[in-house]
């Protein structure tokens, strides 16, 4: 999958407007791992469940990655929650068993369906579409192998599968912060309503992002913690809760929303005895990291995961731990400082005007960027879109071949299945193409490409920046460039110090 | 195995955590799954029926919240479709039943009244006029010791418990005094109300549903989206 590699370490090209954000919401970024998960193939190939079929188990490791750092109790907990996790892989074998073509096809036209037959379905549309679908799909299930003789644990793994298989695929269909940018077209008042609100949100944590954990909470457990202490793992939780929006599936977004409480409660084992590790001392702790995460669209988040997780799929604990998330949700959104606990309110005050002050400056500051990035970007316009459709053009057309060269083989495959009655699920797609010469011949050219932009867009950065700076020196501009890895607010920024 | 979500409400201070931690301590429980942590736990227990006198399983889902006064927005994340409620209060603290009261009303007021929701979010139509709330006046221990401490009599939390129709019972988290039977006539409640639900088989009625639907999924779709 050398393809998706060389995309990865080509983050830095910067690929329009349009796909930054998507690429911020992509797994793939995160994890090297082999998939056929693909940047462009939003519309269209977002039908082909053949492809989506390839997303394979980058996720499966997600609780194991993520708690790596914290001490070893927790570590055996994160294992447990590993073994009662989907496995997405075994759900997307059972797909290609012969069998359960009719699955796949109820799937493809369903898919189609809710893609084609309106731009944009309204939220209530789309619960009712999606739950429906869910209901009539897990109902096929019961009728058809190889799902039929699975026991209700390798059923409910199915079920899993195929939210996460549908969802994976309707993301860009229904996930607010992305509809504008992948529809390409106004969004409804109801979508547009989670985006507000995730504004909302983000400024009233800002607005609070000074207070401390004793603003929250002045239990003389809490005050016991080292600050070092409680800053790393403060961080960590952050960490975790920030990488929902990496995922796509309702169920993989609560995981990391768990991965974030288990994190509070590695902190709270090393101040508390059991009898004080509840919801009291529990609570104030979530909220102090939600107020420090920053996460983005944390409220679109949460509204995705109610709207779209299948209800009977949901564990008391998984609900639990989502109400407490939304809890400490409502608490920040109704925050005053009558809310929290001060103890001298002169030095609040002070405080919290500082913080306003600061506001006010960075928000100066980021609206001078955002005028500096548009400039760039007119500059550029023309000949990066030029570039940019080539690269998206030969891109789709490698996946239809892809797709081509999948389906035509799968039906061959089931044949001489029947025929050696060898059940085992055909080989995944990359075997099966026409030509390895070709294939590598492609991704050379895509690869090639990329440099080729690359190195375009670095040029055209320092030839911006020379003429920012004239009086530098053009070799240091460039050295600065290299440093800062050619991300233009970084270079301002210390050519601005070095000029001064 | 029948299951049942219950929420823990009550001051601070009066041993919340540790009423449950008694009860799911050092008990194996073949139907716990593992767990995060200690604001939800699990545990299941066995109550008999009364007609058939055989074993029937209950499996509890216990929500702790947070019991400090600037959290109180937070408990309706919490309560909402609870099947039963357990609310705690400080038998040496005079004020925590005051809390306790205050929190036996807002259950009674807010539970049940499922149009009262302001969360648009998946809403449940849960008809929850079944609520079982059970009153429990936790650290019986420490005026064991000394009856000095107790500044709640017994006689006042079971008057208000009739009048208002709570189960109640005092208890030592510390000494497990009577923790065990607390969960038992829960159980054994709520088992006797799900039988009548079954009985009366009340219809259901599908409220605020919209009708749109695409076209049934099919398995020969001419459309085909690989074209």
């Amino acid at each position: 999958m050398k393809l998706y590699l060389s995309l990865e370490e080509g983050t830095e090209v910067n690929m329009g407007p349009d796909n930054t954000v998507l690429e911020e919401f992509d797994p793939l970024r995160q994890k090297n791992n082999t998939s056929l998960t693909n940047k462009k193939n939003i519309h269209e190939n977002s039908l082909k469940v053949s492809n989506i079929i390839q997303e394979s188990s980058y996720t499966n490791n997600i609780t194991h990655n993520s708690n790596k750092n914290i001490e070893e109790e927790t570590d055996n907990e994160t294992r447990d929650i590993n073994d009662t996790y989907i496995n997405f892989k075994l759900f997307i074998e059972q797909l290609r068993h012969q069998q359960a073509d009719p699955i796949v096809r109820y799937t493809k036209s369903f898919l189609h369906n809710f893609c084609t037959q309106r731009p944009l379905w309204t939220v209530k549309e789309q619960v009712k579409l999606i739950n429906d679908f869910k209901i009539f799909i897990f109902n096929k299930f019961k009728i058809y192998e190889p799902f039929k003789s699975l026991d209700s644990k390798g059923f409910k793994n199915a079920q899993e599968g195929m939210e996460k298989l549908i969802m994976g695929k309707l993301y860009y269909h229904c996930f607010s912060p992305l509809l504008k940018r992948s529809l390409k077209i106004d969004i409804d008042k109801e979508h547009r309503q989670d985006l507000i609100d995730d504004i909302k949100f983000t400024n009233k944590c800002k607005e609070y992002r000074f207070i401390e954990i004793q603003h929250l909470e002045n239990d003389i457990e809490i005050d016991k913690i080292p600050y070092m202490k409680l800053n790393k793992f403060v961080e960590l939780g952050c960490d975790e809760l920030n990488k929902i929006n990496r995922f796509k599936s309702p169920r993989d977004k609560i995981l990391c929303i768990l991965n974030c409480c288990k994190v509070v409660y590695g902190l709270l084992k090393h101040i508390a005895d059991s009898d004080t590790q509840g919801a009291d001392n529990f609570i104030p702790l979530l909220i102090y990291i939600v107020l420090r995460s920053n996460v983005k669209h944390l409220i679109s988040n949460i509204r995705y995961i109610n709207r779209f997780r299948y209800s009977d799929l949901n564990t008391g604990e998984e609900l639990y731990y989502l109400s407490s998330l939304q809890g400490a949700i409502k608490f920040i959104e109704l925050m005053t400082s009558e809310s929290l606990n001060i103890s001298n309110l002169t030095e609040f005050n002070q405080l919290y005007n500082e913080n306003q002050f600061k506001l006010k400056e960075e928000r100066e500051k980021e609206k001078k960027k955002e005028k500096e990035k548009q400039q760039e970007l007119q500059k550029n316009q023309e000949s990066l879109s030029v570039s940019l459709d080539d690269l998206t053009t030969s891109m789709a057309t490698m996946f239809s071949d892809l797709i081509s060269s999948y389906t035509s083989n799968q039906s061959e495959n089931s044949n001489t299945e029947n025929e050696n009655g060898d059940s085992t699920p055909s080989p995944p797609v990359l075997k099966q193409i026409s030509t390895k010469e070709e294939r590598m011949e492609e991704e050379r050219a895509i690869t090639k490409l990329i440099k080729k932009l690359e190195t375009k867009e670095r040029q055209e950065t320092l030839k911006h920046l020379t003429s920012m700076f004239p009086d530098l020196d053009k070799e240091i501009i460039k050295d600065v460039c290299v440093a800062k890895k050619y991300n233009i607010g970084k270079c301002v920024d210390s050519l601005l110090s070095l000029f001064n | 195995m029948l299951q049942f979500k219950l929420v823990l409400l009550g001051d601070s201070s009066v041993g919340k955590s540790s009423i449950v931690n008694r009860f799911v301590k050092d008990t194996f429980d073949e139907f716990r799954e593992s767990t995060i942590g200690a604001a939800f736990l699990s545990q299941s227990i066995k109550i008999k029926d009364p007609k058939t006198n055989q074993d029937v399983i209950i499996k509890f889902e216990i929500w702790d919240t947070a019991g400090q006064e600037r959290y109180k927005s937070l408990a309706p994340m919490y309560y909402r479709n609870a099947n039963a409620a357990l609310v705690v209060y400080d038998i040496t603290i005079a004020d925590s039943l005051l809390k306790a009261k205050s929190w036996v009303n807002e259950l009674k007021e807010k539970v049940g009244n499922s149009t009262d929701d302001n969360d648009n979010d998946n809403d449940n139509n849960n008809n929850n006029n079944n609520l079982v709330i059970h009153l429990v006046g936790n650290k019986l221990d420490l005026v064991e010791d000394d009856p000095e401490m107790r500044s709640v009599a017994t006689e006042d939390a079971v008057k208000y418990s009739t009048d208002e129709n709570l189960l109640f019972k005092e208890v030592s988290a510390k000494t497990d005094f009577n923790i065990k039977e607390v969960f038992q006539t829960i159980g054994e409640k709520l088992y006797e109300i799900r039988q009548k639900e079954l009985d009366n088989n009340n219809n259901k009625q599908n409220k605020g549903e919209i009708n749109i639907s695409l076209p049934r999924p099919s398995t020969n779709d001419s459309t085909s989206c690989c074209s």
